[in-house]
């Protein structure tokens, strides 16, 4: 095994931190969020993001897609959406050959789709989002259609809007590597926004990287190291979501199925990308425990108690972070902590 | 990987091997002081040996120690676990760990780095928690320090508590036994009869004294009481026909044809009795002539006045230095210079006092204990005894119960019932009211409330004829005792 070298990581470091920056002066004072979704792209995975109206979800992906130079693509999910509407369809047309279907993408076929208040569509048309979701490719009428890469999907929804709303089906669910909760602004922040943007618009930034520099960044996470005791420390951690995962009380004991392999997948690579971001060659515990939270809780389903007991999926992975060891093996207890 | 780091790990690995086999041995020892306390307690508590095994604890220390490193071995720290826990300890992120498997390129370039990590750490090696270790184990060996501290089980007087009781009982029969061998009142069979019991139960005394014991033991007592009953009441008859002979004569009327019948049957009696045995050789002589004639159907008395008054005369005294031997037998120097037993010993007894009167004696005929017939011994004997129930002095007279009674353990006796049990034939014939004396078994039984105590327990036929009298198993001690601790 090779480690990055320090130039590489460099090289790394200064890729990303374009993007970090840039989306710094989209969306102030939330550095955290910031970080984690671009972990998440990083990862090449898809990001839900969660939080009321107006904290700045749509603008964040939407500088998303400028930083990155990307093919961006905006889908306003509403109850009426087909799955067409989505994936595309064939059209019948008149030609000199005579009549043909021709197929005409639809928004989905774009590097980067935001798929705006995505709760607000039927089941059938979120589920139009799977295959392209985890295959990267639509399948409409027989024919597969590759999309383009890189293909990411940055989903909103509202937590507080249930009418007229459809909960995401967990398949579907599972296929988002990071679900980001957008918290809202502080009074600094608040101030700063309004002093620095008399319209409400943030700064117009171009295109901080090419696609030759993303595949580059891509390229650099994919060396980071994973020493098998992170990993160890992470299948642990996935398997303790588990019922028989030995969990029979606390928080864990309300998980009715705990999380699937795509969560230690995910943790694996969102760690690799935030440790390129902090400047290691190698994933550390540290970073599987920042990326526990979004990477896991979404994915857990809880059974009815958990709700009696107001038990989520991110107190059940704070539960198992406080109780579970990094290391297979505590030291010794003859041996001092400090 | 670098000879720095990898000397950093080794030292963290030798350091974490040295904790695993420090907490092994604390568990072993901890396992072999719970273990050689319980052994010492077992020891000082059921064996009465000496504590010159107490030095073998210290050499099986040693076990304690390669028990602790054989489990060590199979618990040790692998280097991977030794460089996390360096890792962690040390805040390296994960490098440590990331450098154990990679190329030497890599390791050369960032090496340094996790050096320099290393060194920024105060302390990058734990130390050892000493007190702690020790904290562990204080109790373990507290409970071993005072198990070696209890003291040694007394075995002798255990075993002496153990067989107080049967012993004492046994002891009591073995003294009955030889004065009653001593008046002459067992034949050769009983006599041997009763000292192979005697010498069984003697054996049984070192362990449990069960039931069937105690009825052996009931069974001789008995046996010996029935006899020492027996020779009593031919005494006893024979005085009164001697003295109703005697009185006839001194007032001139001559004796009368049932006096005289009574003399003959009191003399023939006592002719049979094993008591004649002891007699004067012209008292025999007499005697046995009164046999004969009796045997021949002739009038057994003799028809010369003289040689019968000599005969009463001679039975007289004979009966007085009899009943004054078996009361100097039962209680030597308690009788008075006359040779009768005071009314009072026979009532409450006395501490101290051992001699046939402290035996229940079955039928023990009433009137010879009666105030009235104290010949007024002033020895030691005719003091009423102290404390509650002594005669003359009023008080609640509990008999026997004033005597000291010593009560070991309840003995086990599982399903059986407190109730009367009817014991064998006795000395009494129900139907004629007259002494059998010849059986050796228990007297007839009456139920209970269809007579009364006192002059019923009596074997004159004119005294009621029944003896009520209830035979107790041993295993009713318990509650005879409670009757007499709760004052009844």
């Amino acid at each position: 095994m090779k480690l990055l070298s320090k130039d590489e990581i460099q090289r790394g470091q200064e890729l990303v931190g374009r993007v970090v920056e840039g989306l710094n002066q989209i969306i102030l004072g939330k550095r955290d969020l910031v970080e984690q979704a671009v972990v998440g792209l990083l990862a090449r995975g898809h990001i839900l993001l969660e939080g009321l109206p107006g904290l700045g979800k749509t603008e964040l992906v939407k500088g998303l897609s400028r930083l990155l130079g990307l093919g961006f693509r905006r889908v306003q999910f509403t109850p009426d959406l087909l799955p067409s509407d989505i994936t595309g369809t064939y059209i019948l047309q008149e030609s000199a050959d005579g009549r043909r279907f021709v197929f005409h993408p639809g928004p989905i076929f774009a590097n980067l789709v935001l798929a705006d208040e995505i709760n607000r569509a039927s089941p059938k048309t979120q589920s139009a989002l799977l295959e392209a979701m985890q295959e990267r490719r639509v399948t409409v009428l027989g024919t597969t259609h590759d999309l383009p890469a890189p293909f990411f999907v940055l989903a909103t929804q509202n937590p507080i809007e249930l009418e007229g709303t459809y909960p995401l089906p967990e398949a579907q669910i599972d296929r988002f590597m990071l679900k980001l909760d957008v918290a809202a602004a502080s009074t600094e922040v608040l101030e700063a926004i309004i002093t620095t943007r008399q319209a409400g618009q943030p700064p117009a930034l171009s295109a901080v990287l090419s696609a030759e520099e993303l595949g580059e960044a891509f390229a650099i996470v994919d060396q980071v190291a994973l020493p098998p005791a992170v990993a160890n420390y992470i299948s642990r951690l996935v398997t303790a979501t588990h019922r028989d995962g030995g969990a029979t009380t606390g928080p864990a004991a309300h998980v009715k199925f705990g999380a699937s392999p795509r969560a230690a997948i995910a943790l694996a690579s969102a760690g690799r990308a935030l440790a390129l971001l902090r400047g290691k060659p190698n994933v550390g515990f540290d970073e599987v425990r920042a990326l526990a939270e979004p990477a896991v809780a979404h994915r857990l389903v809880m059974d009815y108690s958990a709700r009696l007991e107001n038990i989520d999926g991110r107190s059940v992975v704070r539960s198992i972070l406080a109780s579970l060891g990094e290391l297979e093996q505590e030291m010794p207890e003859e041996l001092s902590r400090k | 990987m670098s000879d720095d780091i990898q000397g950093q790990i080794d030292a963290m690995r030798r350091r974490c091997n040295a904790a695993v086999f420090l907490a092994s041995l604390r568990f072993h020892l901890a396992v072999g002081c719970v273990a050689a306390a319980v052994s010492v307690l077992a020891v000082r508590g059921f064996w009465a040996g000496g504590n010159r095994w107490l030095p073998l604890l210290g050499a099986s220390a040693p076990v304690a120690f390669v028990a602790a490193w054989l489990r060590t071995r199979r618990r040790m720290v692998s280097p991977a676990l030794a460089a996390g826990w360096l890792d962690r300890r040390t805040d390296a992120g994960g490098l440590l760990l990331a450098l154990q498997d990679v190329a030497p390129e890599s390791q050369a370039e960032w090496t340094p780095t996790a050096m320099t990590i290393i060194d920024r750490c105060d302390r990058p090696l734990p130390g050892f928690r000493a007190g702690r270790w020790l904290v562990r184990l204080l109790p373990w060996a507290a409970f071993l320090a005072a198990a070696v501290f209890v003291p040694q089980r007394d075995s002798e007087s255990a075993q002496a508590r153990f067989s107080t009781i049967g012993g004492q009982a046994v002891a009591r029969l073995e003294s009955k036994f030889e004065e009653i061998d001593k008046l002459g009142l067992l034949d050769e069979q009983e006599r041997r009869e009763v000292a192979e019991a005697i010498e069984k139960l003697s054996g049984e005394q070192a362990g449990a004294f069960d039931q069937k014991n105690w009825q052996a033991l009931d069974a001789a007592n008995e046996r010996l009481d029935n006899r020492l009953a027996e020779a009593r009441h031919a005494l006893s008859q024979a005085d009164r026909a001697l003295d109703k002979m005697k009185g006839g004569a001194s007032a001139g009327s001559g004796a009368s044809p049932e006096s005289a019948k009574q003399l003959a049957a009191a003399l023939s009696r006592l002719a049979k009795s094993p008591l004649s045995k002891n007699a004067p050789a012209d008292l025999k002589r007499q005697l046995s002539e009164l046999e004969k004639r009796q045997a021949a159907g002739k009038d057994p008395l003799p028809s010369d006045p003289e040689e019968l008054a000599k005969l009463v005369e001679d039975a007289k005294k004979f009966v007085e230095q009899s009943e004054g031997e078996m009361c100097q037998q039962g209680g030597e120097g308690e009788a008075g210079p006359s040779g009768q037993r005071s009314a009072g010993q026979s009532g409450g007894g006395g501490a101290g006092q051992k001699g046939l009167d402290d035996y229940d004696l079955p039928g023990k005929p009433e009137q010879e204990y009666d105030i009235s017939k104290d010949k007024g011994g002033d020895g030691q004997g005719s003091q009423p005894p102290d404390g509650d129930g002594g005669w003359g002095r009023g008080g609640v007279n509990r008999g026997r119960g004033d005597a000291p009674m010593i009560w070991g353990d309840e003995r086990k006796a599982d399903g059986m019932k407190f109730k009367p049990r009817e014991l064998p034939r006795g000395v009494i014939d129900q139907k004629t009211g007259q002494v059998v004396g010849v059986t050796v078994g228990n007297p007839q039984t009456g139920q209970p409330g269809s007579g009364g105590s006192g002059a019923a327990e009596s074997h004159d036929p004119t005294a009621g004829g029944r003896v009520n009298r209830h035979d107790y198993s041993p295993a009713y001690r318990g509650a005879i005792r409670r009757y007499f601790s709760t004052g009844n």
